[in-house]
């Protein structure tokens, strides 16, 4: 099988994957109790009053239909329209996901940033202070949730201080770096914070398998030293395993940053499926979605191709 | 490649830091100068608040987030009801009525304009109001159903005739019901037009909603150059933007407990007034428990609603006991129909027959007031021998399920619309109330002369009341927060708009 063949089949599977996924969201998301008219309607509904609502968005056509319609536009690359203002979905999702776009973007490197040198010497140090010190610390990250980092650091630096908004978004775009910053600050201090102790485990854990592994010893004892070696020879091998948190972290923080955006009242695309829902916009919902199901099946396709960057031995497995 | 310990510790201190360094701000002095604050020159107004609104359109969704933004702000009313219930001119500079008490004749302004620059003429006014009578929102629908026809006599004069006199009708044309659209409006959703000092200006959709002045308004111009709704639903978010100074105001407190952080009168003023929103323990009257006199009363009877009020709401809230509130021209309290009496409530529920006690399903809407008010409900009424089960959906499902679907025994809903006793005269609403008495009093008092309706709007509020047609908690308090130097906030919500327009601020 050659590296192309590879490549191919797992776009196959890409795109079954994404079909099954639109029927199976497209069904859930018709099984919610109530529907958008309702919903619109209020405590003014009436059952007429819902029916002529629900003919004129369509509603009444049957499952079949509508299921057609979706996938043979989302074919076109349109995504439908949400049925209450009739903007298109891929124009409500945009800003949205900028926003929830910068606080993975930036949380995520970050957070490696922070957790690889830090596991690094949790594990090299573990039987001393230093080493325990780190273990206990990202222990007791691991345990806060990120809505209560977020709400001390408002209290600290927003309240207390003042030094920087307590929440909101102000864009990249038409307000400034400095402002776009200020308000970026600390919802990604809280991510980081709580995602660099979960990656702390894993790579403290990783460099310690290195530890007890053969080829570690072997170059130890052609005379590099501890660190040196396992800077040399552990990295590599961590860095799989890491790869395979990190992609996993990305994909649920898409939908995971809604706890962040309550908190900072941001605008991203967790708070827009939640609002979604709640209105019963169903073709947002089904949109958000899917884009999901896009973002996680190509995070995990990144992650494959940096598994062959990273381990020379899966290059030779393909092309043998 | 080769490093020694202190080098590794180095960069691991250096990553460390990172992370303190990230939560550093930039530059320390910049204090209240964040996008929305009002330092200085105090051109923008920004006020929070807790539900967005999924459209902007109030011809379609009966949201009370839509007309929070845009009545009276942006869409005006031909007439208006001040803080106190009177009815004054807004577009129409006065109006007559016919003795017959069909015909309506109002004279517009002839200043009146809309933003665009159309004038506010009777064409205008016609048009708008027959596209609220064709609307999809039932409420509106519901109150413009008596006009049977709109004419524009001249430029400046409209009149509107009915199918029969209505009191209540006249309330309506003051509130949502009776704003008016500029024609030139197709996409009411995402671009609301109308005549008010303050226009619509950007929709950032999960975040804010931006007004701008008006430059060419025909009254009193507005005094901001921005006015920002933004939409906070975190209680605690909402805390934390108005005490570091993100926001000007918080236009409806859902945390009362958290008013204590808000008592530095230097720098907080803190405005309790009425609203027009019953929070409603309403009774499904279809099942045979419930449609017995005496264990709703008995229901009555055993739910100490001060304490209710002080457990839920910080102990703010006016108890009412009827489906009318004090800004209602009709208003009488009723509150003490039914004082807290335990002993009589199981006498009373023994004589209904349930001496071995009853199972009520309340299933509730979520909302910041019905969890605990469900709460304290359930544990008062088990003193009494009654077992609730409390059952929590998301409103759309509670609408689907127990609103139309009326699978339910009992529930928690505050009803914000003004004058919405009328509710209670149909029985094919939610409670499946169905009294003729009431029906036929409330028919009339509709229609007679003034006075007459007064008496006869008490007596239907009573009949509620000792019908025990529902167990009517407390009145949802407008409480707002606002930093010191904001004025000319209305008190008082006599209609669902968040008025800006007497909003003023110093500093």
């Amino acid at each position: 099988m050659t590296l192309l063949g590879a490549f191919a089949r797992r776009f196959a599977v890409f795109l079954g994957t994404a079909l099954v996924a639109s029927v199976v969201i497209f069904v859930i998301v018709q099984a919610l109790p109530g529907d958008v008219a309702q919903a619109t309607l209020g405590l003014g509904a009436t059952p007429d009053a819902v029916e002529a609502l629900r003919q004129k968005w369509g509603l009444d056509r049957p499952l079949l239909v509508r299921y057609g319609e979706w996938l043979l536009g989302m074919l076109h690359g349109d995504f439908g329209a949400s049925y209450l203002t009739g903007q298109s979905v891929s124009g409500q999702i945009a800003p949205r996901l900028a926003i929830t776009g910068w606080l993975v973007a930036l949380s995520i490197p970050l957070s490696t940033l922070v957790a690889v040198p830090l596991g690094l010497v949790a594990a090299m140090m573990r039987r001393r202070g230093l080493g325990a010190i780190v273990n206990g610390a990202s222990h007791i990250g691991l345990a806060i949730p990120v809505f209560f980092a977020g709400a001390v650091l408002v209290i600290v630096f927003s309240v207390i201080l003042g030094w920087l908004p307590a929440n909101s978004y102000a864009s990249l775009m038409t307000k400034g770096f400095s402002d776009w910053a200020r308000h970026m600050v600390l919802p990604v201090a809280s991510l980081v914070i709580v995602q660099s102790c979960l990656l702390v485990r894993y790579v403290r854990a990783g460099f310690i398998d290195v530890l007890t592994e053969d080829y570690y010893r072997t170059a130890r004892s052609v005379g590099w030293t501890k660190w040196a070696g396992l800077v040399r020879h552990g990295l590599r091998n961590m860095a799989t395993s890491l790869v395979t948190v990190l992609g996993m972290q990305t994909a649920s923080l898409l939908v995971g940053a809604i706890l962040v955006e309550r908190v900072f009242v941001l605008p991203g695309l967790g708070s827009l499926l939640i609002d979604s829902v709640l209105n019963r916009d169903l073709m947002t919902v089904q949109g958000v979605g899917m884009l999901l199901v896009f973002a996680v099946l190509a995070i995990n396709f990144v992650v494959d191709l940096l598994y062959f960057a990273i381990d020379p031995r899966l290059r030779r497995q393909v092309r043998a | 490649m080769r490093l020694n310990r202190l080098t590794v510790a180095g960069v691991a201190a250096i990553a460390a830091l990172s992370v303190l360094v990230g939560c550093t701000p930039s530059p320390p002095n910049e204090t209240g100068t964040t996008t929305g604050t009002t330092n200085g020159a105090a051109t923008t107004l920004t006020a929070g608040f807790t539900l967005e609104p999924a459209t902007l359109d109030l011809t379609v969704s009966d949201a009370a987030s839509i007309p929070q933004v845009l009545l009276y702000n942006v869409y005006e009313t031909l007439i208006k009801q001040d803080a106190s219930g009177a009815i004054k001119p807004l577009l129409a500079t006065d109006y007559e009525v016919s003795t017959d008490g069909l015909k309506y004749t109002f004279h517009l302004d002839p200043k009146a304009t809309f933003a665009s620059g159309t004038p506010v003429n009777a064409e205008a006014v016609k048009s708008s109001i027959e596209r609220m009578r064709t609307a999809t929102n039932n409420t509106i629908v519901s109150s413009m159903a008596i006009i049977s026809s709109v004419e524009a006599k001249d430029t400046r004069t409209v009149v509107i005739t009915l199918s029969r006199p209505s009191n209540l009708w006249v309330y309506d044309m003051t509130s949502t019901a009776g704003v008016i659209i500029d024609p030139a409006a197709t996409d009411l959703a995402t671009a609301p037009m109308g005549s008010g000092p303050y226009m619509y200006d950007t929709w950032v959709q999960g975040d804010r909603v931006t007004l701008k002045k008006n430059p060419s308004y025909w009254g009193t111009p507005g005094r901001f150059e921005h006015v920002v709704f933004r939409y906070i639903p975190d209680p605690n978010a909402m805390v934390s933007a108005m005490l570091s100074g993100d926001i000007d105001l918080i236009g409806e407190l859902t945390s009362p407990d958290s008013l204590n952080q808000f008592s530095d009168t230097a720098k907080y003023q803190i405005i309790e007034g009425s609203s027009n929103a019953e929070v409603v323990l309403g009774f499904n009257h279809s099942r045979e428990t419930l449609s017995n006199l005496k264990v709703r009363q008995a229901i009555n009877y055993a739910i100490d609603r001060q304490a209710l009020v002080n457990t839920a709401w910080g102990g703010k809230g006016q108890l009412i006991g009827s489906m009318d509130v004090p800004t209602d021209a009709y208003y009488e309290d009723l509150s003490n129909t039914y004082p807290y009496d335990p002993d009589k409530a199981r006498q009373l529920l023994a004589d209904a027959g349930y001496a071995s006690g009853l199972t009520l399903a309340l299933r509730i809407p979520i909302a910041p007031y019905t969890t605990p008010a469900a709460q304290f409900i359930a544990s008062e009424l088990a003193q009494v021998g009654v077992t609730v089960t409390i059952e929590e959906l998301d409103f759309t499902r509670w609408l689907t399920d127990v609103y139309l679907g009326g699978n339910y025994d009992m529930t928690i809903v505050s009803h914000v619309e003004a004058r919405d006793i009328t509710r209670w005269a149909s029985p094919d609403y939610y409670w499946h109330y169905d009294n003729p008495a009431f029906q036929a009093l409330l028919t009339k008092a509709d229609q007679e002369p003034r006075d007459q309706f007064i008496t006869d709007m008490k007596a239907a509020a009573k009949i509620l009341a000792d019908d025990a047609a529902a167990d009517f908690l407390f009145m949802f308090p407008n409480l707002i927060v606002a930093r010191v130097g904001i004025t000319g906030i209305p008190e008082n919500l006599v209609t669902l708009s968040f008025d800006v327009t007497t909003i003023a601020a110093k500093g």
